[in-house]
């Protein structure tokens, strides 16, 4: 079985112009793979479908914008994937 | 002659025939030619399917075919064709300065959103909340974008960077006659020196055909030529998919940057007949009258869709014109919608351009040997709305 970290990668070739290979735990979603916004909310809905959860993107911004969090934390591909473990836990839970 | 004559330097074309002038040109000039059809996917219904494209030809980005359907990709790319065709692609002065007028429907429904939504809505009383969940956990984000009528042309811009103004017309013929009429005008008054206009419509989907059927438009049972559908099972309309774009200038823009001249837009004129009320023939044969036919042996590009009462209306008005010689060219491309009068229009400035007409569609049209120094364009909407328009030699 694939991981999160696979599927989310695969899900990000697949829907941007990005080569899957040059996608790594470290990569910034944002910074290094240079997904635009229109781009990403293609791939958090695909995520969303993937794992039957909803990404609260929303919530992440506002926290992103007013200061609580930099954007590593939710961005940086390492961080999204735990993220969405947890999500996928909390659903089970 | 006026160096604010209107004068159409580009065409864009793309139907079940093919894609470019050229081969629109050579087939739609084969005497007996066959249209290309497919009778099985939609029956009933007949289609006029779209030919192979190669997307990444019009459209180099991966992400921006993406956020459209096909409508939308079809439509930007006949307007590429059509930038490419008059010499202006990629040229950024040129297309930052460019006006556009774009003819549009809506894009494609997501369909497997819209059943899920009315199988649930049988089982849910709440179906305010439900219509939230769905839209909110079922649409992806940008499907939406490609649903909007406007953002063919805003594609048109991302892609082609076409930056001036942009207008859009919603609906049908007449949306195409407007952005024609509207685009003339502009010119005309010095508003702009360089406009690409033009539309797209994809019939390979269902919601598409289903919007016809709601009127009870389509044709059903074995293919017949446009003006051969009347009394025929269903409502004489056979669609295909397909589009037309064209660069319209100005004579003195196009004169100055050295732009091939097919033919000069002549009056464009429309008309919103009261059709409930038995307006129709009259107006549309007032329109005939309107658009100062020269006395001569004249051919007509008709954009006529088969709908039994517009094209008996302007069957009507060609057979007391025994001067005209129509083509009623949605035999064998069928019915375009928003795409059939720039798609006349370009039909017209083709035949000016190669100094030759078109060969009989059908056995019911009239036979045109002279060389066409002025061709007709027409568009009597299926619903409602008609157009028309002078297309004339280049000087």
């Amino acid at each position: 079985m694939s991981t999160t970290f696979e599927k989310v990668a695969k899900i990000i070739a697949d829907t941007s112009e990005i080569d899957i290979d040059t996608i790594t735990p470290e990569s910034h979603t944002i910074d290094d793979l240079g997904i635009d916004s229109l781009d990403f909310l293609d791939i958090v809905f695909a995520i969303d479908k993937e794992f039957g959860i909803k990404v609260p993107l929303e919530k992440w911004t506002q926290e992103v914008n007013d200061g609580k969090a930099s954007t590593d934390e939710y961005f940086v591909m390492r961080n999204l994937c735990a993220k969405i473990d947890t999500l996928i836990a909390a659903k089970g839970a | 002659m006026n160096p604010r004559d209107v004068v159409i330097t580009g065409i864009g074309l793309v139907s079940s025939l093919g894609e470019g002038t050229d081969v629109h040109w050579q087939k739609l000039t084969t005497p007996g030619l066959k249209p290309v059809l497919d009778t099985g996917r939609f029956a009933p219904y007949t289609v006029h399917p779209l030919p192979e494209i190669d997307w990444n030809l019009q459209i180099a980005k991966r992400g921006d075919q993406r956020q459209m359907e096909t409508w939308q990709r079809l439509g930007t790319y006949a307007a590429g064709l059509a930038l490419d065709d008059a010499g202006i692609k990629g040229d950024e002065a040129l297309c930052s300065t460019m006006d556009m007028v774009v003819a549009a429907g809506g894009g494609e429904r997501d369909l497997a959103v819209d059943t899920a939504i009315l199988a649930a809505s049988e089982t849910r009383n709440d179906r305010d909340v439900l219509l939230n969940e769905k839209l909110t956990t079922e649409l992806r984000p940008t499907l939406f974008l490609a649903q909007l009528s406007n953002l063919l042309a805003g594609n048109i811009s991302i892609v082609h960077k076409v930056t001036g103004s942009s207008r859009t017309f919603m609906g049908e013929e007449g949306a195409g006659v407007s952005a024609l009429e509207t685009a003339a005008a502009r010119i005309r008054s010095g508003q702009s020196t360089h406009m690409l206009v033009g539309g797209a419509f994809q019939s390979e989907h269902l919601d598409m055909l289903l919007g016809y059927e709601m009127g009870g438009y389509l044709h059903r049972g074995p293919w017949q030529p446009v003006w051969a559908r009347q009394g025929a099972e269903g409502g004489g309309i056979v669609t295909g998919s397909g589009g037309a774009f064209l660069v319209l200038e100005s004579r003195e823009h196009a004169e100055k940057r050295g732009g091939r001249i097919y033919a000069t837009l002549g009056p464009v004129l429309s008309a919103r007949a009261r059709r409930p009320k038995g307006e129709l023939d009259a107006a549309v044969s007032a329109l005939f009258d309107k658009a100062g036919l020269p006395d001569q042996d004249l051919l007509a590009v008709s954009a006529a869709s088969g709908a039994h009462a517009a094209t008996r209306a302007e069957q009507k008005a060609i057979a007391a014109r025994p001067r005209l010689a129509a083509r009623g060219f949605s035999t064998l491309t069928g019915h375009l919608k928003e795409a059939q009068f720039p798609f006349a229009v370009a039909l017209a400035a083709l035949a000016v351009h190669h100094k030759a007409g078109y060969p009989a569609f059908d056995a019911s049209e009239r036979p045109f040997a002279g060389v066409p120094e002025k061709v007709l364009a027409t568009a009597i909407g299926y619903h409602h709305f008609e157009g028309m328009a002078l297309v004339c030699a280049a000087d």
